[in-house]
């Protein structure tokens, strides 16, 4: 189509599979079936307000509470309600603790089922292909990809998640961590760390 | 997996280590969560659709996981542009098995919105033909256009 770089007399025309979710959402709207303003907020949910952080606040509270922790082992669903950090899809959240004799990681090798509330929306390598196939299969060399080996004794738990149930890895707390508020520990908890593909190391400042 | 596929697996994993030493800020908001605004339109129009009861999470899954499974033996998935790719194809396929939009409709509004970017000015906000947007719809449909 003729096409006049120089001076854009028309919009730039977005990407055909833009194009497309367009087509969707006005069809939808035009029938009442969705509500864009419903849409927006959303996104700002996802983009904004949702993340890692949630994940980390619990971690650091099991790790500063035994009773909490206990809590959130056994069921950890109607403490999570509490905290405001329940699924919208009403999946079944399950925490799982790691050990120094269990390493526990988690996949989704359907598709990519993630704890939304507590993590956010997953990084692009947690719906690739190479990280859904190879966690089951040889989930040592995919930990050691990055950059994480185990103790030969640890043993490696894989949790492959579905649509109904989501699992969030209790990391290990770190060693130098002793008299650290809930907010100093919760700033230690990587997104990684708690989806078991990382461990964490002591604070820098404390670090022998 | 080749060689090259691992190094990719591990560069974003090394990529991710440095933006959490960042501090909690950053932990929060570690990376851009949508690489396109049309994933972040096509994430939120499925939520949104599963929170109003038109369509059912383990559906969802069972035909997003089938998506990917077809698109995966064509070539190895990245989990980016490819993955919304099937996302979408997974939405407009159930939206037509559920008789809510028809795959010639979808085809025909997709083109018309491409008509109404090449006939707007560079700059100004992009509608579609006022007799395309149900009048009760015509006001939010604007608005939700405005950031683009």
């Amino acid at each position: 189509m003729p096409h006049d770089h120089l001076d854009h007399p028309h919009s730039l025309l977005p990407p055909v599979p833009a194009l497309r979710v367009k087509a969707l959402e006005t069809i939808l709207t035009n029938k009442g079936l969705i509500d864009p303003a419903a849409l927006d907020e959303i996104i700002d949910t996802y983009q904004n307000r949702v993340g890692p952080a949630n994940g980390a606040r619990v971690v650091a509270r099991a790790w500063s509470d035994p009773a909490f922790k206990a809590q959130l082992l056994a069921d950890a669903g109607p403490l999570l309600d509490d905290l405001g950090f329940s699924g919208r899809q009403g999946e079944h959240v399950v925490v799982v603790e790691n050990t120094p004799e269990l390493h526990n990681m988690v996949v989704c090798t359907l598709c990519s089922c993630y704890p939304w509330p507590l993590l956010g929306l997953p990084p692009a390598w947690y719906k690739s292909d190479a990280y859904r196939a190879r966690a089951v299969r040889e989930p040592r060399k995919v930990l050691a990809d990055f950059g994480v080996s185990l103790p030969q004794d640890t043993a490696v738990r894989v949790w492959d998640s579905t649509a109904e149930l989501r699992y969030l890895v209790l990391p290990m707390r770190p060693e130098g961590t002793e008299g650290l508020s809930e907010d100093q520990l919760a700033a230690l908890v990587s997104r990684d760390s708690m989806i078991g593909t990382a461990v964490l190391s002591p604070p820098a400042e404390v670090a022998p | 997996m080749t060689a090259a596929e691992t190094t990719s697996l591990a560069e974003q994993a090394v990529d991710q280590t440095q933006t959490d030493q960042s501090g909690a800020d950053l932990a929060a908001r570690p990376e851009p969560v949508f690489e396109q605004p049309w994933h972040a339109q096509l994430f939120a129009l499925t939520v949104h659709l599963n929170e109003s009861g038109a369509v059912s999470w383990s559906d969802w899954v069972a035909r997003f996981s089938a998506q990917l499974r077809h698109h995966g033996l064509a070539k190895e998935l990245n989990g980016g542009e490819d993955y919304f790719l099937a996302w979408l194809e997974t939405l407009e396929t159930l939206l037509a098995d559920q008789g809510r939009v028809a795959a010639q409709d979808a085809k025909d509004m997709t083109a018309h919105w491409a008509a109404a970017y090449l006939a707007t000015p560079h700059g100004a906000q992009v509608h579609l033909p006022a007799d395309l947007v149900a009048a009760s719809a015509a006001t939010s449909v604007g608005a939700s256009h405005e950031a683009e």
